[in-house]
């Protein structure tokens, strides 16, 4: 340890450090909550007190947004195939990182090393880049304008941080674990089911946070796949709202709100282990 | 089990979805805004034929041609759709994704003026007129009242209230240029047929009788110029939603706007306004833009190209023109009716009358403009947000846009 | 990897056999991974790159034409503008997110990390919410919170009587990109934040008690325990926000539009791709797929090399 300070400077330093600390984080809360507040409270406001008023909570709230969604535009389709693509995506993903991860940690030879580098390489090279030649194949796929056609690209994205945070995880279980369960007499498939996967739930658990965010949030593949409204995700029907309501501010905002808020609360109950989990599969990269 | 019955059902709602019914069209447009008219016009439609479903799914505009196209090229396109008019549905034709509609007795209830703007060069017809729009400047009633200002009736007027609005701290017109194709196509293409001299002037350019920088072209672009001061502050940043609000909630007097934002505007509460052309200066004659704005074309690969035909020519029919004119307020249908249309609507019945007695053309770049790199289309929008900000004179505007011109464009 | 005793054939025959470990038919459990993953990731990566040697018509790239899209995008009079234009956009975008975002993750996290402030879950929270939010909604919160005329933000800049502040943020062409890069880094700021965070908790409790006894003020316990913890993660966070933004769309798409407007002055490579290769240029609207796969083709390369410059460097400092 070098020179120190005399202690006296130093706890008036830490108060002075304290004060710049809260200073600093309170302002930043004040700008990503500001917007979030102001997207909420006008969305209950008609346009005119938007405008004279931004800020305020509107003494007599209206619904007619809410209810301009509900009625004139298609949201319970879009949420309902946003909902359904993800959570099949999620749970593809996870299945067959899953089942790779567990190859890839026990087989032990050069190719299976090969492999892991491989996948690893799909974390550098954004997706899209491919776009050209996936639309080509979704045409020969007949799946070009189907909201399934959406599903291989998905677990094609997910599949690189899903086997970087599955092996790495895999990798930390006990040996002695899978050895006793071989010795007792179980098949290589019944390990992976009875034993690393109940094992494995926090690695899951953040894989499919990850694959969340990015399946339930993407506008890049719908919006150059998918063009009829029954196939639409929430992110393409929320840019289409936009067109739909055009002037009518209260409605894109309730659009927006609607969009948003199911996402937020999800994050918010679930903050702790969203956050551990994404710094667990962050850290390992 | 829960999840997996959901997933189950899911599968099923998909694949029914998937399956269309076999009399059932749909309808592609880059109209987002007209859902509610269109549930009008297919319950009328319904009436006559109760067999045949349309669905209406619009793209946002900017979108439009080419989600339009990526559907066609990969065979999920709609069976009946929207087609512009000019340069990009000539370029769709030839391509082979709309249907050759020439011999259709439904074409029989056009003038040939009428349906040139959906024809091949060698006559052939792939859409069938449907809608035609007219440009002008909305006024805030209130406003002018307040503030003792007539109806403008020459450009010079127009400019004089605009300086009297902005000194009284009203934004005269609430146009921007943050989505770039506003600025062009309602208020450049507003302007232009007057200072070019309508569609003969247009036709003297594009055979080269005129140069692209003509002393006419210039003048379009001097008009914009004596705009810039008029607009509102960050002009740059406000987008054409936006600038339809302002002019609603009474912020600015003026926008230069087409007559499809009629229902908007009837739409927003305590609102008084009412439309006029476009003034020529003193001692010019004034040209008025009547825009063939909209053909329907056919799918050739749709699976119910006789429902979409059925559907088509029910448009043109005198109930199907009826239920056009009552549902599309703003848009004025191109079939010969039997009888008149009754509009009731004062800013429609203004956006006719700009018609009466003056010469009337498309937007200025829709015909032969398009089909190069860079597009007339480009040049206009760029030289004209350049000019009002101030980076080129109209001089050197009209200077670039026949350069860009002199590229590709043929004789 | 490198001790024979590490080789798990060598340490585990004992209790396993080595046979286990190299049947073939581990294989068939990395089999559907691996053939959507080949199917639908790197076959149409590569295919892509193919495409950027040819031209058509549409969907039919029939004809080869060698390096000539690649000639277009660095010299075609019209064409080599916007495409320079992209990519000098696209390392500004970069740059912003490096500097501010990540800047600004690494103070949070520092802040965050001290054990005597209170409220660190609530702001741990709060940092991490921009980045579930879609990027389309907060495109356009954004875009209507920087409204000239009546957003929220210049009303407060009025308010407190900088009215000379209160500019036309998204249409000025100087201001545009950089005022879009702020805005996705302050929905990203969460990610480097917690990845600092996470580095940062792994520092044994012991240090720091051992450098209270000391008396170590706060900054010398930044600056000999914290930081040396944290130099190796930059490099991480640094790769990650290269290949995370350097083919950035959505928010330049929701707050600029395709073309990256005003005049291409927020034009990415995101967008240019779209608007070239995807969806072609408004009014017209026809792609030239083998032009976007060869803007493609070079955002692959550009990354490539970037995250092996990256790891080099990273790898020296060490």
């Amino acid at each position: 340890m070098p020179r120190i300070r005399s202690a006296g400077a130093a706890a008036s330093g830490k108060r002075a450090g304290n004060a710049l600390s809260y200073l600093v984080l309170g302002v930043w809360a004040v700008i990503v909550l500001v917007p979030l507040y102001l997207m909420i409270v006008n969305s209950f406001k008609p346009t005119s007190e938007i405008f004279l008023s931004p800020f305020s909570v509107s003494k007599a709230p209206i619904f007619d947004g809410f209810r301009m969604v509900f009625e004139e535009g298609n949201f319970l389709v879009y949420l309902f195939n946003s909902v359904f693509i993800t959570v099949l995506s999620i749970v593809g993903v996870m299945i067959l990182a899953a089942l790779a991860s567990y190859a890839l940690v026990y087989w032990d030879v050069r190719l299976a090393r090969a492999i892991s580098v491989f996948f690893l390489l799909g974390l550098m090279i954004p997706m899209r880049i491919a776009s050209i030649n996936l639309i080509i194949m979704l045409k020969g796929l007949g799946l070009l304008d189907k909201l399934l056609g959406l599903l291989p690209i998905y677990l094609a994205m997910g599949m690189p941080m899903g086997i970087m945070i599955l092996t790495e995880y895999f990798r930390t279980i006990p040996r002695e674990l899978v050895q006793a369960a071989h010795i007792d007499g179980a098949g290589s498939f019944r390990i992976f089911w009875a034993v690393m996967l109940p094992l494995a739930r926090p690695a899951m658990a953040t894989v499919a946070i990850f694959n969340l965010v990015n399946i339930w949030n993407d506008l890049w593949f719908p919006l150059i796949l998918i063009r009829s409204e029954s196939q639409r995700t929430l992110m393409l029907g929320v840019t289409r709202l936009f067109g739909q309501f055009q002037t009518d501010w209260t409605s894109v905002l309730a659009t927006l709100t609607l969009a948003t808020v199911p996402i937020l609360i999800l994050y918010l109950v679930l903050s702790r282990q969203f956050i551990e989990g994404l710094t667990a599969g962050a850290v390992k990269e | 089990m829960k999840r997996a019955r959901l997933i189950v059902f899911a599968v099923m709602v998909l694949v029914m979805a998937g399956s269309v019914a076999a009399q059932s069209i749909t309808v592609g447009s880059w109209r987002t805004d007209d859902v509610a008219q269109w549930r009008g016009l297919i319950a009328d439609f319904n009436k006559a034929y109760p067999g045949i479903q349309v669905k209406f799914d619009p793209t946002n505009p900017p979108d439009y041609n080419a989600t339009l196209r990526l559907q066609l090229e990969s065979g999920t396109g709609p069976d009946v759709f929207y087609a512009r008019s000019g340069d990009v549905g000539k370029t769709l034709f030839k391509d082979g994704f709309m249907l050759d509609l020439s011999a259709e007795a439904f074409m029989g209830k056009f003038d040939a003026a009428s349906k040139f703007f959906w024809q091949s060069d060698d006559g052939r017809s792939f859409g069938m007129p449907l809608f035609a729009i007219s440009q002008g400047i909305y006024y805030n009633i209130k406003l002018f009242r307040d503030n003792k200002i007539d109806v403008p009736k020459t450009w010079e007027d127009l400019l004089a209230a605009a300086k009297k609005l902005s000194s009284k701290g009203i934004i005269p017109f609430a146009n921007g240029t943050k989505d770039e194709w506003d600025i062009n196509e309602v208020v450049f293409q507003t302007l232009a047929p007057t200072y070019v001299g309508g569609a003969a002037g247009r036709k003297a350019l594009e055979s080269g009788a005129k140069k692209w920088n003509d002393k006419a072209v210039v003048a379009v672009f001097q008009a914009i110029k004596d705009l810039a001061p008029y607009l509102p502050r960050g002009y740059a940043a406000v987008d054409y939603n936006s600038s339809k609000v302002m002019f609603q909630l009474g912020k600015a007097a003026m926008m230069f706007d087409g007559s499809w934002t009629i229902p908007e505007h009837m739409k927003a509460a305590g609102l008084e306004y009412g439309v006029f052309a476009a003034p020529a200066p003193k001692g010019m004659k004034q040209a008025q833009v009547f825009h063939a704005d909209t053909g329907m074309a056919i799918n050739p690969k749709s699976k119910n190209i006789a429902a979409a035909k059925t559907f088509v020519a029910w448009l043109v029919s005198d109930e199907g023109i009826a239920s056009v004119a009552e549902n599309f307020t703003g848009f004025f249908p191109m079939a010969k009716a039997s009888k008149a249309i009754p509009f009731s609507n004062p800013a429609v019945k203004s956006f006719l009358s700009f018609n009466d007695g003056r010469d009337t053309d498309v937007r200025f770049s829709w015909t032969r403009l398009n089909t190069g790199n860079p597009s007339g289309y480009d040049l206009i929008t760029a030289s004209t947000i350049a000019v009002l900000g101030g980076k080129r004179t109209p001089q050197q505007a009209a200077d670039d846009f026949a350069a860009g011109l002199a590229k590709w464009y043929t004789y | 990897m490198t001790h024979a005793s590490d080789k798990p054939g060598t340490a585990r025959r004992s209790y396993w056999g080595v046979g286990i470990y190299r049947r073939p038919s581990w294989f068939l459990y990395i089999l559907p991974a691996l053939a959507v993953y080949v199917a639908f990731m790197a076959f149409p990566l590569l295919a892509s790159l193919k495409l950027s040697f040819y031209t058509g018509n549409g969907f039919r790239l029939d004809t080869f034409v060698g390096f000539d899209n690649y000639k277009k995008l660095f010299s075609d009079v019209d064409i080599a503008p916007r495409f320079w234009g992209a990519f000098g956009n696209t390392w500004i975008f970069f740059a912003v997110h490096m500097l501010v975002q990540n800047s600004l993750g690494l103070m949070f996290a520092l802040m965050l990390s001290n054990k005597r402030l209170r409220g660190v879950g609530f702001f741990r929270t709060v940092i991490f919410i921009p980045a579930t939010l879609a990027i389309v909604v907060t495109g356009f919160l954004w875009k209507l919170m920087l409204d000239p005329n009546f957003g929220p933000v210049n009303l407060l800049l009025e308010r407190i009587g900088l009215r000379a502040l209160a500019l036309p943020w998204l249409g000025l062409e100087e201001t545009t990109l950089p005022i879009i890069s702020l805005v996705s880094s302050w929905q990203w700021v969460g990610i480097p934040t917690m990845i600092f965070t996470a580095a940062l908790q792994s520092i044994p409790e012991d240090y720091f008690e051992a450098a209270q006894i000391d008396g170590a003020s706060g900054w010398q316990v930044i600056k000999l325990i914290k930081l040396p913890i944290l130099v190796p993660m930059m490099g991480v966070v640094g790769i990650l926000t290269f290949t995370g933004n350097f083919n950035a769309f959505d928010v330049v798409y929701a707050m600029a539009g395709a073309n990256g407007a005003p005049n291409y002055s927020a034009d990415i490579l995101g967008t240019y791709f779209y608007r070239t290769g995807i969806a072609g240029k408004h009014p017209v609207g026809i792609p030239d797929m083998g032009l976007g796969a060869a803007i493609a083709t070079i955002t692959f390369v550009t990354l490539l090399a970037g995250v092996l410059a990256m790891r080099r460097l990273t790898a020296s400092r060490k």
